[in-house]
């Protein structure tokens, strides 16, 4: 069974981490996690399925996005900016492992683990769970939207912003980054005193995203 | 520094592919594809970049398309359907400042399933002195390829000449046409500043040459009485 999930992760990761200064996938204590300073993603896997820490240079996440989008990985291993992963490979009669070696390649060291503390309990508080989020389909991309007073299962969770909006929201960043979840998963939204806003399913998947703020 | 001419030739080629050819073919030298009514096709002088002869399957095609586009590709090595390359290494040099190339590894990938294409007989039909081949122009316009509509169907102009438009649109006494949409899809394979060499044999074929090695090859529609 191919890793449709893994490979959609690392799409999405990798539209994000285009700038030179957040180039990478950063990989530790099996979660993945990519970032363009504004917004990021982030995956929690098992740790025997994503092992070691470093960084997946772009290079070689698009070749493990095509890779995971075809076969089923056993693991894949991340030592500095070196990935290693193990597939089996199908005969009619027969199965065999096969270790697939990435080299390594310039990738600078991102933290970007040391922010998703902010993105979840305690430092966020639950917002939602389920919340309807066509606004962000059906809104142009240079719209910005803020939060509805009190969000409610089912019902729209961003309106479009008003004048005196204190924090808001780009559309073009909430839907780049809410590709990440499919039609039919359920994400809870949190959002932290800084009013970083966060998804999150139950699969692990994690997009959080910075707001625009309103200076006096 | 990207294989941009590998990883360019590896996307047309993916979008060329299908049943009953699918996969990428390899004869010593020689990267082709094809799905029976177009073929694309590089000769790379360099014996040693690619050795070999098989199929590299468009799963395993993808992963080495991604490669190419990020690094610099120093060799492939087909057997069957096992694909070896081996990819540049860049690394980050303090006292430049700058990400400077390694050294290469050897990046052996999954064998997936492909049937295997006599691809260098294909090839060779169209040279076949058989089939009349003849030489129509050197270095035509084609411009209106990229301008009309994908559901178009074109006709060759009568008299081609370098520099001029070599179709216009089909005629309804027209022998031999040829689909905008197949056209666009296989002349994406030529570069910007690439010199066309454009033949045609007897049955209409109409087969483009460049003067890197690419070669993209249509069938025509043709007139039933």
């Amino acid at each position: 069974m191919v890793d449709s999930m893994l490979a959609q992760f690392l799409n999405v990761a990798l539209d994000i981490q285009q700038t030179p200064a957040y180039a990478g996938i950063r990989v530790t204590g099996g979660t993945l996690a990519a970032s363009d300073g504004v917004i990021l993603v982030a995956f929690k896997l098992n740790s025997e399925y994503i092992r070691g820490e470093g960084m997946i240079p772009p290079a070689t996440a698009r070749a493990l996005a095509a890779l995971a989008n075809e076969v089923y990985l056993e693991y894949v291993e991340v030592d500095g900016t070196a990935v290693n992963l193990v597939t089996r490979e199908q005969y009619a009669d027969r199965s065999e492992r096969l270790a697939v070696t990435f080299p390594p390649f310039a990738c600078r060291v991102l933290r970007i683990e040391s922010f998703l503390p902010r993105c979840v309990p305690p430092d966020a508080t639950l917002l939602c769970e389920a919340p309807s989020l066509k606004l962000v389909k059906a809104a142009r991309l240079t719209d910005f939207v803020e939060l509805v007073d009190k969000p409610v299962r089912g019902s729209e969770l961003f309106q479009l912003k008003l004048p005196d909006a204190k924090t808001w929201y780009s559309v073009r960043q909430l839907r780049e980054g809410l590709r990440l979840f499919r039609a039919r998963d359920s994400v809870s939204v949190y959002k932290n005193d800084q009013g970083w806003l966060s998804f999150r399913d139950d699969w692990g998947r994690l997009f959080a995203v910075t707001p625009f703020v309103k200076r006096d | 520094m990207p294989s941009s001419e590998l990883a360019h030739f590896l996307n047309v080629a993916l979008d060329v592919q299908s049943a009953p050819y699918p996969g990428i073919h390899v004869d010593f030298g020689l990267m082709a594809a094809s799905n029976g009514v177009m073929l694309v096709a590089k000769k790379f002088d360099d014996k040693v970049f690619l050795r070999g002869e098989g199929a590299i399957s468009p799963k395993a095609a993808r992963v080495l398309e991604a490669l190419a586009e990020s690094t610099w590709i120093g060799s492939i090595a087909v057997v069957g359907n096992r694909v070896t390359a081996t990819a540049q290494t860049t690394l980050y040099d303090e006292h430049l400042g700058a990400e400077v190339a390694g050294g290469y590894r050897e990046v052996t990938l999954p064998e997936f399933y492909c049937p295997r294409v006599p691809i260098a007989r294909m090839l060779a039909v169209l040279t076949d002195e058989s089939r009349c081949w003849q030489q129509i122009v050197e270095n035509p316009r084609i411009k209106n390829i990229k301008e009309w509509s994908v559901k178009e169907f074109v006709a060759l102009m009568s008299n081609p000449r370098e520099g001029y438009e070599l179709f216009r649109l089909k005629d309804i006494d027209d022998e031999h046409w040829y689909s905008v949409a197949q056209l666009r899809r296989g002349l994406r394979l030529f570069g910007k500043n690439a010199r066309l060499s454009v033949r045609q044999n007897r049955d209409g074929w109409l087969a483009f040459n460049d003067q890197w090695g690419h070669t993209f090859a249509v069938t025509p529609f043709v007139k039933r009485n």
